[in-house]
């Protein structure tokens, strides 16, 4: 018994050293690195942020490494891209970090895909359908047009933990917008050759790019979301689109790509990797060129 | 709009002179049948829009009753259900020893016959396990596992965690297992092979450590992981070969009756203190724990089953490690290790001569694993795990007992999981741990497990 006393005293006792607010900047932890260019836009140096997921990392799959719990315990915000996406890793970690500023419900916690409207919702949700999102597709940030919205949500929030800051991160989200409003024309005109186009795509990151550009997507390599390609998918999938004239296939940093290459060199169209996110790609280093590096990707 | 379309409709009729209500095919003939036969003077705009709206509340009234909206799910609640998920799992086994003479097994000085559990030859459902969750209040979440399997029900878990204590402080309270070292947090459906490591088995059950207790967590406000646990259990269980707060009693040949009291509840104390920090793709996880508690033994191998082995001041100590290197979003390899020793000294009840020894054991020992997962989709691991007790010494009346301490497993896993729902595992072990009849019988086993889970998302943790 007075070993659990003492031991309870013990962690009462550093609790209350360590627990002491001592942080000047707002500590934010961010689930994917497009987050963390967007914060950096629009907190500057006022924060300070940790993100869990690497670009080139399958965002679905992130090894919940112990060492996020800590980091977690510690912030202000925790940003998420939502729609089921860290469905996977992120919950555990919050239920260990015992930090309420941060839990489903708090202020400092937000869900980015809460502030865009998501698309390919299913009518019907069976893991039959393999590894489906019933809130719709949650890859919408390859849309720089779902920029905005995001980006707004994410100066409201961190206005909300930090009001002193709130005037500056404002007045930076408008000079950030005024930017991306400039940028986005660019990148709407530079996209127009590619209207009517059709691609062949490995998982469904790339929807809402394609609804962008106005590219057609008439199929994946995986026959199901998260189901990794079969040879009779593959010889299919060639088939069916023999006639259909597939102007390229795309596919994403983390998966195989023999799969990709392989469906290439039979059709005979190009292959390319795309960043589905900031740091997917050396070239995608933040969110402008991020969009920059789609684009040129695509375009030939 | 609607009124103005209207009274021109009207006005136009009137000027051609007939009569307004044939015309109309909204105005009824009996709604004002002065209209349809005494023509009359072009009426007034306002009097037209008079007499419209006098026109439509007949109509509306004339009207059927609009359908109640349904109330059929007015006090339904479905929405705050709990998230339930299913969790099933099979095997099909093979093994040199029929199932008459595995139940006679013993690893000496460590588990008795009585503590094996399931795995028969052939084909095995061995639990269903029922998960739920969901958020209490404001206050608290809740969290139960039940599990199904032919020995019959078990409320694994049933706990609620606080959601709002400050400092980084959580309280848990409830049935749960206790955080002590790498493996006793874990259910069964996320264990890298088909059973506990030896020494797990030897010291806190075939399951693990699990009792009626209140834990306080603290995670310390560093950028890597540093956690302590507290816990106090109840520390009475049968479910466990090793804590058990109650009292013996025995009567000897002589007629001495030989007793202890109960000891005080409750009973059984547990800390344990984790961290965890990675270096690029190389993330490490340490940890050492200490459980302390009342243990009470009622069969030891090699002595006279009438007996009783009561020590209050038991202590169960672990350190672990483990490394895992990531070699790609979907590939890894994990090597995890653990040593477990017990120090329990107390009270030797032998019916056979009426007498009261002391008597104190030391035991010991440790597994290390490697598990590689190494395909590109991350479908497929494989594993191996070596098992070895190392200390066994039991002394009565300052003699010490033979005991055998040289006793291994070996074994080796494939696994392949075509989503993180399903997952089939073959896995071999031989085990020279077991004793018959006071000799080592070498077992081997084959056996192939199907795990299934439907129902939310289950998230993983490290």
């Amino acid at each position: 018994m007075n070993f659990v006393k003492t031991s309870f005293l013990i962690a009462t006792a550093i609790g209350s050293v360590l627990a002491t607010p001592a942080q000047a900047k707002t500590k934010i932890v961010v689930t994917y690195p497009y987050i963390a260019s967007l914060v950096g836009e629009i907190a500057k140096d006022q924060a300070e942020v940790s993100i869990l997921a690497k670009g080139d990392e399958d965002p679905h799959f992130v090894v919940p490494r112990p060492s996020f719990i800590g980091k977690l315990r510690q912030a202000d915000l925790l940003i998420i891209n939502g729609g089921s996406l860290e469905i996977g890793f992120v919950p555990p970690l919050i239920r260990q970090a015992n930090n309420p500023r941060i839990m489903p419900g708090a202020e400092g916690f937000i869900d980015l895909s809460q502030s865009v409207e998501l698309i390919d919702k299913p009518d019907q949700v069976s893991r039959a359908e393999g590894d489906i999102h019933p809130e719709g597709n949650p890859h919408f940030i390859t849309d720089w047009h779902n920029v905005p919205p995001v980006a707004r949500a994410i100066a409201d929030a961190l206005g909300r933990v930090d009001r002193g800051g709130a005037g500056a991160y404002q007045k930076n989200l408008d000079a950030f917008l005024a930017r991306w409003k400039v940028q986005s024309a660019t990148w709407d005109k530079k996209a127009e050759p590619l209207r009517g186009k059709a691609i062949i795509q490995y998982h469904r990151l790339f929807n809402y790019f394609a609804r962008r550009t106005g590219m057609k997507i008439v199929g994946e390599l995986e026959p199901k979301p998260g189901i990794p390609p079969t040879s009779k998918h593959l010889e299919d999938l060639i088939t069916a689109n023999a006639n259909a004239g597939v102007y390229m296939i795309v596919t994403d940093p983390y998966h195989e790509q023999k799969s990709p290459e392989g469906v290439a060199r039979k059709m005979s169209v190009p292959w390319v990797v795309l960043p589905q996110d900031v740091a997917a790609v050396p070239a995608a280093k933040d969110m402008f060129s991020l969009y920059d590096t789609l684009l040129s990707s695509v375009l030939r | 709009m609607v009124h103005i379309a209207f009274i021109s409709a009207l006005l136009l009729a009137q000027q051609r002179g007939e009569p307004v209500a044939a015309q109309s095919p909204i105005v009824p003939a009996v709604a004002n049948p002065a209209t349809a036969t005494q023509p009359k003077p072009a009426p007034s705009y306002d009097e037209l829009l008079q007499r419209i709206e006098a026109l439509e509340k007949a109509a509306e009234e004339r009207k059927p009753p609009r359908a109640a909206p349904s109330t059929a799910g007015t006090f339904t609640q479905n929405r705050f259900n709990p998230d339930l998920s299913l969790i099933a799992d099979f095997a099909v086994v093979g093994t040199n020893v029929d199932d008459k003479t595995a139940q006679r097994l013993v690893v000496p000085g460590f588990v008795d016959p009585s503590d094996r559990t399931g795995k028969l030859r052939g084909i095995d459902f061995n639990y269903l396990e029922l998960a739920f969750n969901a958020a209490v209040d404001p206050y608290f979440d809740f969290f139960s596992v039940v599990t199904v399997a032919p020995s019959g029900i078990d409320v694994e878990e049933t706990y609620v965690d606080t959601r709002q204590l400050p400092f980084g402080f959580q309280l848990r309270i409830g049935k749960f297992f206790s955080a002590f070292g790498r493996l006793n947090g874990m259910h069964q459906h996320v264990w890298d092979f088909y059973d506990q490591p030896l020494v797990y088995e030897a010291f806190m059950g075939a399951e693990g450590w699990k009792n009626p207790g209140v834990r306080l967590s603290w995670t310390a406000p560093v950028d890597f992981l540093l956690q302590l646990n507290v816990e106090v259990f109840q520390g009475v269980s049968d479910e466990s070969p090793l804590f058990n707060a109650t009292s013996y009693g025995l009567t000897a040949a002589n007629g001495t009756v030989l007793s202890s009291k109960d000891s005080f509840v409750p009973g059984m104390y547990v800390a344990a203190l984790k961290t965890s920090f990675d270096s690029g793709d190389n993330v490490f996880l340490l940890g050492a724990s200490v459980m302390y508690g009342h243990a009470l033994q009622t069969r030891i191998e090699n002595l006279p089953t009438d007996m009783a082995f009561s020590a209050p001041g038991t202590i169960v100590y672990d350190g672990e490690l483990t490394y895992k290197y990531l070699l790609s979003s979907y590939r890894s390899i994990t090597w995890q290790s653990e040593y477990l020793g017990r120090v329990s000294s107390g009270d030797l009840a032998l019916a056979s001569d009426g007498l009261v020894h002391a008597a104190s054991k030391r035991q010991g020992g440790f597994y290390s694993q490697l598990v590689w997962r190494f395909d590109e989709p991350g479908r497929f691991r494989v594993g191996a795990r070596f098992d070895l007790l190392d200390q066994n010494t039991f002394t009565v009346d300052g003699a010490g007992q033979p005991l055998d301490n040289l006793l291994q497993r070996y074994t080796a896993m494939l696994e392949f999981s075509p989503t993180e729902f399903s997952r089939f595992r073959l896995q071999y072990a031989y085990d020279r741990s077991r004793f018959l009849d006071g000799a080592r019988k070498g077992v081997q086993e084959v056996l192939l497990q199907m795990n299934i889970a439907v129902g939310p998302h289950g998230a993983h943790s490290f």
